[in-house]
């Protein structure tokens, strides 16, 4: 590894109570050189993750391949210094933000850039999204201002049940996929005698859940299920969410009269769904085929 | 009865006509769906004004009530009643739900959940269901 090129390093932080590895995207496929078993350090939980997130990084980081130093010149304002098997020397400034870097950002790192050029100092400018969970390199390539975006490869937390990683987030999303077009395939089975009315799933609505954003899980597509008689829609199941308290997801059942909550709740083989009453949120009725024909007004 | 309830019911009846908007097929559901979060997270901010501006007054009533007493401490409650402007919404809680501990840790982590949201305008997923969570803010101003 040499500090040469930003597109090929692999990079560890904490963020809040996550540890993030970001690494380049658009390329061939590589391992992940940071491992949750041997490289989860333990830390002091958070409760606020955006609260002293700079600090936080600028202390954890590493960069594999590379040794971290404190940084040997106080002038070029870097936080730390990282060096190469052959002694080559990367300053980097660090800047945290819960966005991407503005134009105004950009102004500013191009002019510490070209400053430390001047001093003849490699210096790169390192932009952490720790909203979205993207790291913008800004460099000096000669005379060329350069922007690289990499992206988190893995991301995991350490809890007291063990490591909770991207992979457990992405698995709860496809199976909560999975639970919502298998209730509106029974859907379809129950409406399959009536006629005159038919079932929709043009439409959809898009799930990008909190702790999506914070694993970096990418936002999905989740369809609507649409019951429609005489070209009028009756009921439209729309899903609303699936980390929520005390369920394990919620699908609004909109009608003419009403709005309905459909929860999932876990039973010995998997889940049932259950109707809760507008009135009563305690009061709950099994979803089945008599309860979805009394809420499209058939008899 | 509080303000909390004609907020609830204007949030249940607004949320209702975006409901079905969605279900009349009017409009991007993406667009709806951020019309949702924002009504969402508008009346969470405004439960939270209006449950704190209760929770503040009460906490002056009892306060008052206490400094009235003939015991020593209500010199320490006259001290209180003449530095209310500064007391934190969390002390006020920790005089109203004294007697109840579990409520008293709730409410302390949902204040910490709406200040972040005051910051983020992110919903915590424990008020998702804004016309469950402003019913349950209401039955607590019933039994203070």
């Amino acid at each position: 590894m040499t500090t040469s090129s930003p597109t090929q390093r692999q990079i560890l932080v904490h963020i809040g109570n996550r540890h993030v590895v970001f690494g380049p995207t658009g390329t061939i496929p590589q391992a992940i050189l940071f491992d949750p078993t041997t490289d989860s350090e333990e830390f002091l939980r958070v409760a606020d993750e955006n609260e002293n997130a700079e600090n936080q990084i600028v202390s954890s980081l590493m960069v594999r391949g590379l040794t971290r130093l404190p940084p040997s010149d106080a002038s070029l304002g870097a936080d730390i210094e990282l060096r190469d098997d052959s002694e080559h020397r990367l300053f980097v400034d660090i800047k945290v933000k819960d966005h991407d870097p503005r134009s105004r950002d950009y102004d500013q790192a191009t002019e510490r850039l070209k400053n430390a050029a001047s001093a003849r100092k490699r210096l790169e400018v390192w932009y952490f999204n720790i909203e979205r969970l993207k790291l913008h390199v800004i460099y000096l390539e000669g005379t060329q201002l350069r922007f690289e975006e990499l992206v988190p490869l893995k991301v995991w937390e350490m809890t007291s049940d063990g490591i909770f990683s991207r992979e457990h987030v992405a698995e709860e999303v496809d199976d909560w996929l999975k639970r919502v077009t298998g209730l509106y395939d029974e859907i379809q089975t129950w409406l399959s005698g009536l006629p005159g009315l038919t079932c929709d799933l043009s439409r959809s609505v898009t799930m990008s859940e909190e702790l999506m954003q914070k694993f970096a899980v990418a936002d999905r597509e989740i369809p609507i299920l649409d019951i429609v008689e005489n070209q009028q829609v009756v009921a439209s199941f729309v899903p609303r969410g699936l980390w929520i308290i005390g369920a394990h997801g919620r699908i609004d059942v909109i009608t003419r009269e009403k709005t309905q909550m459909l929860i999932a709740r876990r039973n010995a083989n998997g889940f049932d769904w259950w109707l809760v009453a507008p009135t009563d949120r305690r009061q709950l009725a099994l979803f089945d085929n008599k309860a979805l024909l009394a809420l499209v007004g058939e008899p | 009865m509080s303000r909390l309830v004609d907020t609830q019911r204007a949030y249940d009846r607004i949320s209702q006509l975006l409901d079905q908007e969605m279900r009349n097929r009017k409009g991007s559901t993406t667009e709806l769906e951020r019309f949702r979060q924002t009504l969402d997270v508008a009346f969470y901010l405004l439960g939270w004004a209006q449950f704190e501006y209760l929770v503040r007054k009460e906490a002056e009533d009892q306060i008052e009530a206490k400094a009235k007493g003939h015991t020593v401490e209500r010199h320490a409650w006259n001290y209180l009643k003449a530095n209310l402007k500064g007391l934190a919404v969390r002390l006020r809680l920790d005089i109203i739900f004294h007697g109840n501990p579990v409520v008293r840790n709730s409410l302390d982590k949902d204040y910490t959940l709406r200040n972040e949201a005051a910051h983020d305008y992110k919903l915590p997923k424990e008020a998702k269901d804004i016309s469950g969570w402003l019913k349950s803010l209401e039955k607590l101003v019933d039994d203070f």
